[in-house]
């Protein structure tokens, strides 16, 4: 199990205040681990200390046996590692299209001259990586195929989300983090993010997931680890950890905050 | 020796002025105002017609340059920035450029591009009186051009301190929301930092145009950029670091032409100002927050 | 219909408009407005290089009057005092301008958009005040006198309409060369920087190495321009390189709109032709772009073709992959939650 995503005693302050303190976690490829906790536990934290998107104060993320720590952010996507944001951060701007094209920003590689001088090679490449975008688009059935040329900002708020996930797959990284990709959605479409975990599943991903919704994280998680405060309080297999006392304790201490559904 | 050290401390005053105006106002709106130099060129010449043409009195000058540019920065703030709160911050920044072109092109119109000065006989009371302190002639002019930015400034920290709306108005630096959660005004408080900060620029106006007695339009380009370099080499939001940098800018300024071309002594602020860019971005004193002046 | 006359014809617009700029020099051989035409292609050009800044990657330069200055003077030292053939110095006004833009870029592009944006104010007046003050090597406030005409592979460009044709030229090929950059991976990756910095780097954009290179690239552009002037007006002196002129080069992307090919076209069109034809409004040149800057945020902030989607381009250029679903219906765009 180990060797893939291992996370070490990793810490974050910002300003004195711990958002994450001493947690240890390991994910290994092919499983699906979810991230659960009341709000404010660090849940978010840890997933920018492992993308790079901040630096941890202390402790180790390593990748493949490397060492990601302090790596900065477009350094752990080379790597591998993609993500989607809990508040939704697209390029509003851009098309479907482009969004998700920029997604495959590592798989090509046509750069200034290039760009200009539209060699041979350059344009197989911009037929490839556009073809490869409709067939990600395609995992969301007829939801975005439809808009790809549309500007993200007048899609939904579920279609953004989607968009979000298309841009992290388009590049087949290894490891993915969705943050909250259900959020704002609907249980209908919540069901065809589950099915779309489950074939990314099938298809090999790994995939680290912070969610709220708790029928999902039941039903798609090989495990489940928990955070409170910003330390881990418990970790196993769903139905282990619902029965985990601390675990409990922690989401009757805020309940209105757990939606637990 | 030490008449230079007073030459630099007065020519740094004014800087320290200006930027101390442009931190204020940066501290609170988070935004950068490239109008300052016209502004106080607003001041200086407000000062200089009431001069020659009402009464020839320093303080109903500056009484002037302080009406003037303070009803001038609160009608910026409304077009600016009110107006433009929820555009990018670019939009705001491209019509205080706006405004500082327009401004200078004002004065051009009413003024021409000559310089213009008083006439010596109502100066010359001012500018040839000298007082001796120790060794040295200090002129009165000198003397109150000090003496005023020095009031001003501490002026400044008290108010900021002590009164009701420096206080509202470092709460709404601190954050925005919360201070409107509390009952604070944020956009009257907008609009009276945004005037405040200027009235500070139309004083070094005034004080610089009588100092040096040149006034024209485009005098603020220069200085206005110079308390740009001060206020970033102070930290941006730093009011003691503002004050300190631009001091030092004057000193170091006045006692530069034994060694470098006069000309070339305009380049130190900025040679300065990126030696701070690449060395600590957040200034001298910087933090981000509107400092010095705070109760704790 | 085979492609290419697919492509003309949607281009048909634009086709149309440049055979007029072909032609327009013999319609109306009046000297005096093929020389407004060609202050306008050189606006042009300022114009697309700070837009590759201010419109695509969204960072905040306001002192490009610096690099159009950098790009003169070196053209104009060059060809007068070093003797060189006009193809080179006119390469070099490119490529040291575009140096600067590093040395520039790399400290400051690490920081804030508003310390680039003093920076870049703080590097327009030092160029400025050097040119103005270093008399052995720029002639200080005198400037260079005395600029060759340009002679480009044993064409001489001697009549003002012969050097129109050769703006058109440089216009034509910088704003093609912009058009497919901005179309391309890279231009994808300068407006996703400009869009959301952080999501950028989270899919593998280099973000800072992209600004250093867009700043280069903009730089090159502006120094271009630089060298078209001085071999214009074959004089050149530091007043044509102080903040107003950056100023008006705001001026001419807020009117025209910034992210997009055709904004900073008109926006220079109109710009730079009014003061010239109406001669009432000439004095007052600077006053009308500083209200531009003011009336244009408080009515049109985006511009007049700002707004639109930013690839807006040539396409007659760009035959690249284009519509890219052919299912059965194109949807309505949702309402936004």
């Amino acid at each position: 199990m180990s060797g893939f995503l291992e996370i070490e005693r990793l810490g974050k302050d910002y300003g004195g205040v711990k958002a994450v303190h001493d947690v240890s976690l390991t994910v290994g490829e092919g499983e699906i681990v979810s991230l659960i906790g009341p709000n404010g536990a660090g849940k978010t934290t840890l997933f920018n200390c492992i993308t790079g998107t901040a630096s941890a104060s202390e402790g180790q993320v390593r990748y493949l046996g490397q060492d990601i720590t302090h790596l900065p952010p477009h350094r752990i996507a080379e790597a591998g590692i993609r993500r989607t944001f809990q508040h939704i951060r697209l390029f509003r701007e851009m098309t479907v299209m482009e969004n998700v094209l920029v997604g495959a920003h590592l798989t090509t590689s046509s750069g200034i001259a290039s760009g200009i001088l539209r060699p041979a090679w350059q344009k197989k490449e911009e037929h490839a990586a556009r073809a490869r975008v409709l067939e990600v688009l395609e995992q969301f059935e007829e939801r975005l195929l439809p808009r790809v040329d549309q500007k993200v900002k007048v899609l939904s708020y579920a279609n953004q989300r989607r968009v979000e996930i298309a841009r992290c797959l388009v590049s087949t990284p290894r490891l993915i983090l969705l943050d909250e990709p259900t959020a704002g959605m609907n249980p209908h479409e919540t069901q065809g993010i589950v099915e779309l975990i489950f074939r990314l599943r099938d298809a090999g991903y790994t995939l680290l997931v912070v969610e709220h919704k708790m029928r999902l994280v039941m039903n798609v998680s090989d495990r489940v680890v928990v955070l409170d405060h910003g330390e881990k309080i418990a970790e196993g297999p769903p139905a282990e950890v619902t029965e985990n006392p601390a675990v409990i304790e922690a989401y009757l201490g805020q309940r209105e905050n757990a939606a637990i559904e | 020796m030490f008449e230079q050290l007073i030459n630099g401390l007065t020519q740094g005053s004014i800087y320290a002025l200006l930027a101390l105006g442009f931190t204020i106002i940066f501290g609170v709106l988070r935004m950068v105002t490239f109008a300052h130099g016209e502004v106080f060129m607003v001041g200086a010449y407000s000062g200089f017609v009431v001069f020659t043409h009402l009464q020839d009195s320093l303080v109903l000058a500056i009484v002037a340059a302080v009406v003037t540019t303070f009803l001038l920065g609160a009608l910026m703030e409304i077009v600016a920035f009110r107006r433009l709160r929820d555009a990018p911050h670019f939009s705001s920044l491209l019509v205080t450029i706006g405004f500082s072109v327009v401004l200078t092109q004002l004065a051009l119109l009413i003024f021409g591009a000559e310089v213009e000065a008083i006439p010596m006989r109502q100066i010359e009371g001012l500018a040839f009186s000298e007082i001796r302190i120790g060794e040295v002639y200090v002129s009165y002019l000198q003397l109150s051009v000090l003496g005023v930015a020095i009031l001003i400034m501490a002026a400044t920290f008290l108010f900021f301190k002590y009164s009701r709306l420096g206080t509202a108005i470092r709460a709404t630096a601190q954050d925005h929301e919360a201070a409107m959660a509390m009952g604070v005004d944020v956009n009257r408080i907008f609009t009276v930092t945004f005037a405040f900060g200027s009235m500070m620029g139309g004083i070094a106006g005034v004080l610089i145009g009588f100092y040096y007695n040149l006034f024209y339009p485009t005098m603020g380009v220069m200085l206005g950029l110079k308390a740009f370099s001060a206020a970033v080499i102070g930290g941006l939001a730093s009011m003691p670091g503002a004050i300190v940098a631009g001091l030092m800018i004057g000193v170091v300024e006045v006692f530069s032409v034994d060694f470098v071309n006069s000309s070339f002594r305009h380049l130190i602020a900025f040679v300065f100002m990126f030696a701070i860019l690449l060395i600590r971005p957040q200034g001298l004193f910087g933090s981000g927050q509107l400092r010095g002046a705070r109760g704790d | 219909m085979p492609q290419i006359v697919k492509d003309t014809l949607e281009n048909s617009p634009m086709i149309l408009f440049l055979a007029a700029l072909v032609i327009a020099p013999f319609v109306i051989p009046n000297q005096y407005i093929v020389q407004i035409m060609v202050f306008i292609g050189i606006y042009v050009i300022l114009a697309q290089s700070l837009n590759l800044l201010n419109g695509y990657i969204g960072l905040i330069a306001i002192g490009h009057a610096g690099f159009y200055g950098i790009g003169a003077y070196t053209s104009a030292k060059l060809t007068v005092d070093a003797g060189l053939p006009f193809e080179l110095a006119f390469l070099c006004a490119g490529l040291v301008a575009g140096a600067f833009g590093w040395a520039l870029g790399r400290p400051t592009l690490r920081l804030e958009g508003i310390y680039l944006a003093l920076a870049t104010l703080g590097f327009n007046l030092i160029v400025w005040l050097v040119l103005l003050n270093w008399n052995s090597f720029t002639g200080g406030p005198l400037g260079i006198k005395g600029i060759p005409r340009p002679t480009i592979l044993g064409w001489e460009v001697d009549t003002r309409t012969e050097y129109y044709f050769f703006i058109l030229a440089v216009v034509v090929t910088v704003v093609f060369t912009m058009a497919r950059l901005v179309n391309s991976r890279f231009g994808r990756a300068l407006v996703a920087i400009r869009e959301d910095q952080l999501a950028a780097a989270a899919m593998g954009v280099d973000v800072t190495r992209y600004k250093v290179q867009a700043f280069v690239i903009s730089a090159f552009y502006a120094g271009i321009a630089g060298a078209c002037y001085a071999h214009f007006v074959r004089y050149i002196s530091p007043d044509s390189f102080t903040m107003l002129e950056s100023f008006i080069l705001l001026a001419i992307l807020a009117l025209g709109g910034s992210g997009n090919m055709i904004g900073p076209i008109v926006g220079a069109a109109i710009l730079i032709a009014i003061p010239e034809l109406f001669r009432a409004v000439a004095e007052y040149r600077m006053l009308l772009y500083g209200l531009v800057l003011i009336i244009i945020m408080q009515v049109r902030p985006q511009g007049l073709f700002g707004g639109h989607h930013y690839n807006l381009h040539l396409r007659l250029f760009d035959r690249g992959p284009r519509r890219t679903y052919r299912g059965d219906a194109f949807l309505p765009s949702e309402a936004e939650q």
